[in-house]
């Protein structure tokens, strides 16, 4: 069984974080006015705060199970990469939760009417940068195992800045579509370098506290 | 297969064992006594790669295929029995499943979640590993901690096949002691052979 099917049966972790995107990206035009003008303005803001908040919540506890119930000695135990089985985790994650809420930002980006065209755009820049906060948030999950979340969201949150400004300057340049096609491929850049970079620092930080 | 050449290792400024040396070969039991905090897992841990000493250096000879089975139980509450099972072990079969529960009397249907299980029906769960795979070293700590006695036979017969298959398995036991060929006493630092 791999950490794709783990996750999968381990229900809260993925359908939790994607209804509450869901249930915020739904409250944020009820507090606003439904036929507000600034709908499409503040869309953005809402957006990448509810995929902060989103990345989070799902990144959490992303090692703690099994790093308190030994899977992971075991798993080092038998000459394993731990390295690869972090690798897997945060693809099962990007999977499980970056994938349906980046669909779902494009509905709601449609139903705003934030966007009229280039979905395909949308959807991979939210997803691109979903990964990066992911990825950025699991790191500081690993850093903070024994010590509670909190203090691993502060020491990390730095770090999704020059991804919050990039996916910033991407939806506003949505309309012009070479302009949003060089920040989206800059994204995704940053989303491969994050997924390997984080992936190799949370399994060594893992590995220090297991020793 | 296994040399430990100095080993010592110190947290917080207390030092649980120094200056081990010993050489273990295929085919051998290697019981690790000694009293509550004399650093039997840390030795098993730091032997199976888990954990690096403070000094000293563990030479394995060749890649064996090795597994260390320690005090917590890697049973997934929101997994089936049989999906915990087929976790631990990925080769076997639902009939491997059926077999191995008939053996060890772990009455429990496969479709049933792990969370319902007792202490002791979960060790019996991640102990299936042993009994499912065959493996070239076992580290093995407190193995037999909430077993009733049936299972502790059988895990006994177990290890000794494994031994007898050329395997060299670790094993501290405060309860049930096996005849180990080599025991290594951590409070005396006394190997006896």
């Amino acid at each position: 069984m791999n950490e794709f099917q783990k996750l999968f049966y381990k229900t809260r972790n993925w359908l939790g974080p994607n209804l509450i995107f869901v249930m915020v990206m739904i409250a944020f035009p009820l507090s606003l006015n439904i036929y507000s003008a600034e709908l499409e303005t503040s869309f953005e803001s809402i957006l990448v705060i509810a995929l902060l908040m989103i990345a989070f919540i799902s990144s959490e506890g992303i090692f703690n199970e099994d790093f308190l119930d030994g899977s992971f000695e075991m798993f080092i135990s038998e000459g394993r990469s731990l390295f690869q089985l972090v690798m897997e985790k945060f693809c099962a994650y990007y999977f499980m939760v970056s994938l349906p809420i980046s669909l779902a930002a494009l509905a709601f980006a449609l139903a705003n009417g934030v966007i009229k065209d280039n979905y395909l755009l949308t959807a991979s820049g939210v997803f691109f940068v979903n990964t990066i906060f992911t990825s950025i948030f699991a790191f500081g999950s690993a850093i903070s195992l024994n010590k509670g979340a909190i203090l691993g969201i502060i020491s990390v949150l730095p770090f999704s800045m020059p991804a919050v400004i990039v996916f910033g300057r991407f939806l506003d340049n949505l309309s012009v579509s070479n302009i949003s096609f060089s920040f989206l491929e800059l994204l995704a850049g940053l989303s491969i370098m994050s997924f390997l970079i984080f992936a190799w620092l949370s399994s060594k930080i893992i590995k220090l506290h297991l020793e | 297969m296994i040399t430990a050449r100095n080993l010592s290792y110190s947290i917080n400024k207390n030092t649980l064992f120094t200056g081990l040396n010993f050489e273990c070969k295929s085919c051998t039991v290697f019981q690790i006594l000694g009293s509550n905090g004399s650093g039997k897992t840390t030795l098993l841990k730091i032997l199976s790669g888990i954990t690096q000493p403070t000094k000293g250096e563990v030479e394995i000879i060749g890649y064996p295929k090795k597994i260390f089975l320690g005090h917590k139980i890697p049973i997934k509450d929101y997994l089936t029995n049989l999906q915990n099972f087929s976790f631990l072990n990925p080769c076997a079969s639902v009939k491997d499943y059926c077999s191995y529960c008939e053996a060890v009397n772990l009455g429990v249907s496969k479709s049933m979640y792990s969370s319902n299980l007792s202490f002791g029906q979960k060790k019996k769960l991640l102990l299936s590993k042993i009994f499912q795979q065959s493996f070239d070293i076992l580290f093995l700590d407190e193995p037999f901690v909430g077993l009733d006695k049936k299972t502790i036979n059988l895990v006994k017969d177990r290890i000794i096949q494994l031994k007898q298959n050329g395997a060299l398995v670790f094993i501290t036991s405060h309860q049930e002691t096996i005849d180990g060929d080599v025991v290594i006493d951590l409070d005396t630092r006394l190997i006896d052979q």
